[in-house]
């Protein structure tokens, strides 16, 4: 990048340069954000078993999240260490070892180069096969389930990076006091014509496009025409509550986006009614699952305690969907780099492991149905990403910078704030927009 | 179990299914769908070869035999009744879906039709069918959607009925995300 990403830091100015968009600053991010960072690489129930492996991407690197004989998890450079070529073809599956198709080299599941064709025959004692397992990710570590890896070996644990944002995933996201999430099969891969960046800080604190971009789905919401949509709390369960949106790490390390943390009565009521019609488990289910998260975060001090989360972001590019309900998947997603015009979307839906068949059901129908490829929502997001990547090809477009303003002077105050972890604001701001940008320049120019 | 008096009869359904869709004449599409009618879309994998049963299995869910694995556990693309494919018209609609404005340009194009009395019940017929979905937004961004479907239609007073449909693409990665109908 020819000039100092901190030179593209909106929180001073509330403008960005489009030159973040730039094949510049896409190379370099490579490196710098996606080289450095802890990343979201699977979960560990999509591994149960020794030999079970799953094939995902740090950036634009193929990865294998295996779990090897025994039972330890790792992250592995799909890259034979011979010429480069994949060694696991496959999305999932199980094996005891990974052999490239080129020249045979084979690996364990832990990445040790265990077979070397014409080994005796043409190399000489100088060769260690110790030396050439597969590149490890130096540091691999499982938070609840999900499995974040870095490349590189030292710097913060990921509970310091994920900072405050590890207390909203805990009680509130991965439903811990309630047995956790268990990913079900299957995922969702599509291509968006836009810079991974605008999609990761849509997802970290984009409250003001729900009304317009998925305007229609709000619509057909109110008019009552569906079952599974109508998980998805109406105007008037949301009137009577409230909502915010909360930057983890405020202005100091690694910015994680959360929206639309929803407080009220008028939430966990309207989950129970929805409840009502699966029938009397999926309600003592709602209801168990209320007192247990209620008085988790009430012996922590949560004053108010929040009902449930719409979407949040961890930087850089894993966000989760919630949707605000308890019979709603949770989505887990990735935004990998495919150059500085295209996102591939990786997502898979999480349940609650200890919910009742019914509900599991319902929480995979309507995450389904609403944010994935062929849901109500993404298609609307897919539509304006296009439109507006086709502005950073544009000679002229390119010169004026993206405007986040929003929520930076005129900020609403929050008569009782929460007293939660991190920065808790009003859910229409671009505050957390402005805090992506702000730890990206930091990343881009360098600083640890 | 090739029918041809099945497969003429199917084909001409799956045509006109067609040219209802690209015309965006979306009721008149929903009016060939049974009251029950299941309409499912499975995320597409790169797998390890499957042993025979495992391919049988796969077979049997094509038809809509899901056994006792729990496929419809799965995180698929679609998997509608008529409440929600309803639903889907209905957004489209409002004038508001973005996705759709304006309307995509769409050919669906229908072959390879095998048509033939279903095994298990006299009103149903299994057709299995190939399909590619050119798709226009825009200028020119263009997208090719192409799988294949293993449907049932039902026998009914007003002629035949879509009660089941299970649609196969050929992409692991899709070229963009999904607001038509396939």
């Amino acid at each position: 990048m020819s000039t100092s990403g901190l030179q593209h830091n909106p929180s001073a100015t509330g403008l960005l340069s489009k030159e973040v968009f730039s094949q510049e600053s896409y190379d370099a991010e490579l490196a710098n954000v996606f080289g450095t960072c802890w990343l979201f690489v699977g979960h560990t129930s999509m591994i149960p078993n020794s030999g079970d492996y799953v094939s995902t991407a740090m950036g634009e690197d193929p990865v294998i999240v295996t779990r090897s004989q025994d039972g330890q998890i790792h992250v592995l450079l799909n890259k034979c260490r011979h010429r480069g070529n994949r060694v696991c073809l496959f999305d999932k599956g199980n094996s005891k070892s990974f052999t490239c198709s080129y020249h045979g080299w084979g690996y364990t599941t832990a990445g040790d180069l265990k077979a070397v064709p014409f080994l005796d025959a043409a190399y000489g004692d100088s060769f260690d096969k110790s030396k050439w397992g597969l590149i490890a990710a130096p540091r691999v570590t499982d938070f609840h389930g999900l499995i974040f890896a870095s490349w590189v070996p030292e710097g913060p644990t990921l509970r310091e990076y994920l900072g405050d944002a590890v207390w909203y995933l805990e009680n509130m996201m991965l439903d811990e006091s309630i047995g956790g999430l268990e990913v079900v099969p299957g995922v969702q891969r599509y291509r968006m014509p836009a810079n991974w960046k605008l999609l990761a800080e849509n997802f970290a604190g984009d409250q003001a496009h729900v009304m317009v971009t998925h305007a229609s789905v709000l619509s057909v919401r109110a008019q009552n025409i569906d079952h599974k949509l109508g998980a998805l709390p109406g105007r008037d369960v949301r009137a009577t509550g409230a909502s915010y949106g909360v930057a983890c790490n405020d202005g100091d390390g690694a910015p994680h986006g959360l929206l639309e943390i929803r407080v009220g009565e008028s939430f966990y009521q309207h989950d129970l009614d929805q409840a009502a019609a699966i029938g009397p488990e999926a309600v003592d289910w709602v209801r168990d699952r209320q007192v247990a998260r209620q008085s988790n975060m009430q012996a922590q001090g949560a004053d108010p305690v929040p009902y449930g989360f719409h979407i949040g972001n961890i930087f850089p590019n894993f966000s989760l969907v919630g949707l605000g309900t308890a019979l709603d998947g949770v989505g887990l997603i990735l935004w990998l780099p495919r150059g500085p015009h295209e996102t591939e979307v990786w997502q898979w839906c999480a349940v609650n492991k200890d919910a009742p068949d019914s509900v599991r059901r319902r929480q995979r129908e309507v995450l389904m149905q609403q944010q994935s490829a062929a849901g109500v929502f993404a298609p609307d997001d897919h539509e304006n990403f296009e439109r507006l990547q086709n502005n950073l090809r544009s000679t002229e477009g390119r010169k004026w910078p993206f405007n986040y303003e929003m929520g930076r002077d005129k900020r609403i105050e929050l008569d009782d704030p929460p007293n939660w972890p991190g920065t808790v604001t009003q859910a229409l701001s671009e505050t957390n927009q402005r805090e992506f940008y702000r730890y990206w320049g930091e990343l881009m120019a360098g600083k640890e | 179990m090739v029918d041809m008096e099945l497969t003429a009869a199917a084909t001409a359904f799956l045509n006109e299914e067609a040219a209802l869709l690209d015309d965006h004449l979306l009721d008149g599409w929903l009016g060939l769908l049974c009251n029950d009618v299941r309409y499912v879309m499975p995320s597409t994998a790169i797998m390890p070869a499957e042993a025979a049963d495992a391919r049988e299995r796969r077979n049997a869910l094509r038809w809509g035999s899901f056994g006792d694995d729990d496929r419809d556990m799965h995180f698929w693309l679609y998997d509608e009744d008529y409440s929600s494919l309803n639903m889907r018209v209905r957004r489209l609609d409002t004038g508001m879906a973005h996705a759709e404005l304006p309307e995509s340009m769409t050919n669906h194009v229908v072959s390879n039709v095998i048509a033939g009395q279903d095994p298990l019940d006299s009103e149903l017929i299994r057709v299995r069918s190939k399909f590619m979905v050119h798709v226009v937004r825009h200028e020119n961004n263009e997208n090719t959607f192409v799988g294949s479907r293993w449907d049932k239609l039902r026998r009914t007073d007003d002629g035949l009925r879509l009660a089941w449909r299970y649609i196969e693409l050929a992409h692991p990665v899709l070229p963009r995300t999904i607001s038509i109908f396939f």
